[in-house]
């Protein structure tokens, strides 16, 4: 759901960059004080690009992909490492790949990195007790993605370049199905095959799981 | 620990090297939704030209060209990602 250049005006693009500027640099902040696993950032930010070149297919002719910042903040242990692997991996492909607009790279920043990783991350942590780390994470990684996607319908709403209420509605159509075969299986998938096979690479906090 | 790593970084260029080949070509879902509005069609504005336009190295034949620019893409964040983590890691 990477949003191109010209479908937002540039000055409510400068707002949402402002907005995503002010998260990037806290979860640059967040990197520096409490996190040290440098080789599992740079693999994980690498897969997460590389994910993200898998369109799945999904009815209606239509097609997804995973954009995996409730993983990356799943696997990390905190919100702050999904904001700061999505602006990595949205920065390459929109300055090198014409993915995404660069004008409105915060905005692509904001739905994609902040609202999906806090969003799906403490979906996962409030559910992981009850219904275990794999439903946890197809919970909120599926939510995560359907509230990325409401929130770019919004955004594109307030552009003037989407109706209002059919954007929020085929948005929502698409991506609920994206969220469940693409985010939330694969998300769920990669959870509990890192922690099953080497949960040693994983920070403590990321480790635990009830 | 860094066998670990080799073995997911294997997985990672795997999943790059085969996405041209097996992902999907329809649309996705902001494509699709956008597809179905006038006022959202027709835009085709690009502040910068892209070196890799639509995941394809220029002048390279077919499908070696997105295999290459996924290997490329794959290659980069990884070692944008170490860059940016050591650079924090060692301010802190």
């Amino acid at each position: 759901m990477h949003i191109p250049d010209g479908f937002i005006p540039l000055s409510q693009a400068a707002i949402y960059a402002l907005i995503a500027l002010i998260f990037v640099a806290r979860s640059l902040r967040w990197a520096r004080e409490e996190f040290g696993e440098v080789p599992l950032l740079a693999t994980l930010a690498a897969g997460i690009f590389a994910i993200q070149a898998l369109n799945i297919p999904i009815p209606w002719g239509t097609s997804g992909h995973m954009t995996g910042g409730v993983l990356a903040a799943i696997l990390l242990g905190s919100p702050w490492g999904g904001v700061l692997i999505l602006t990595l991996v949205l920065v390459v492909q929109a300055l090198f790949f014409a993915d995404g607009g660069i004008t409105v790279l915060g905005a692509n920043i904001l739905n994609m990195g902040v609202i999906s990783s806090f969003l799906g991350y403490y979906t996962y942590l409030a559910l992981r007790g009850r219904v275990g780390v794999a439903g946890a994470s197809l919970a909120g990684a599926w939510l995560g993605l359907v509230a990325a996607a409401l929130a770019t319908a919004l955004e594109l709403a307030i552009a003037g370049t989407f109706p209002l209420r059919e954007g929020l509605l085929f948005m929502g159509m698409y991506h609920a199905v994206i969220g469940l075969v693409a985010e939330g299986a694969l998300t769920a998938l990669v959870v509990t095959t890192v922690l099953r096979v080497s949960p040693e690479i994983l920070p403590a906090r990321a480790r635990e799981v009830a | 620990m860094e066998r670990r790593y080799a073995a997911a970084l294997g997985v990672v260029f795997l999943v790059a090297v085969l996405a041209p080949f097996l992902a999907s070509p329809n649309p996705d879902g902001l494509e699709k939704t956008a597809e179905k509005f006038e006022s959202a069609r027709g835009i085709d504005f690009h502040l910068l030209p892209s070196p890799f336009p639509d995941y394809t190295v220029p002048g390279m034949p077919g499908a070696a060209s997105e295999v290459a620019a996924m290997l490329i893409g794959t290659a980069l964040v990884f070692v944008l990602g170490l860059g940016v983590a050591r650079a924090l890691t060692k301010a802190g």
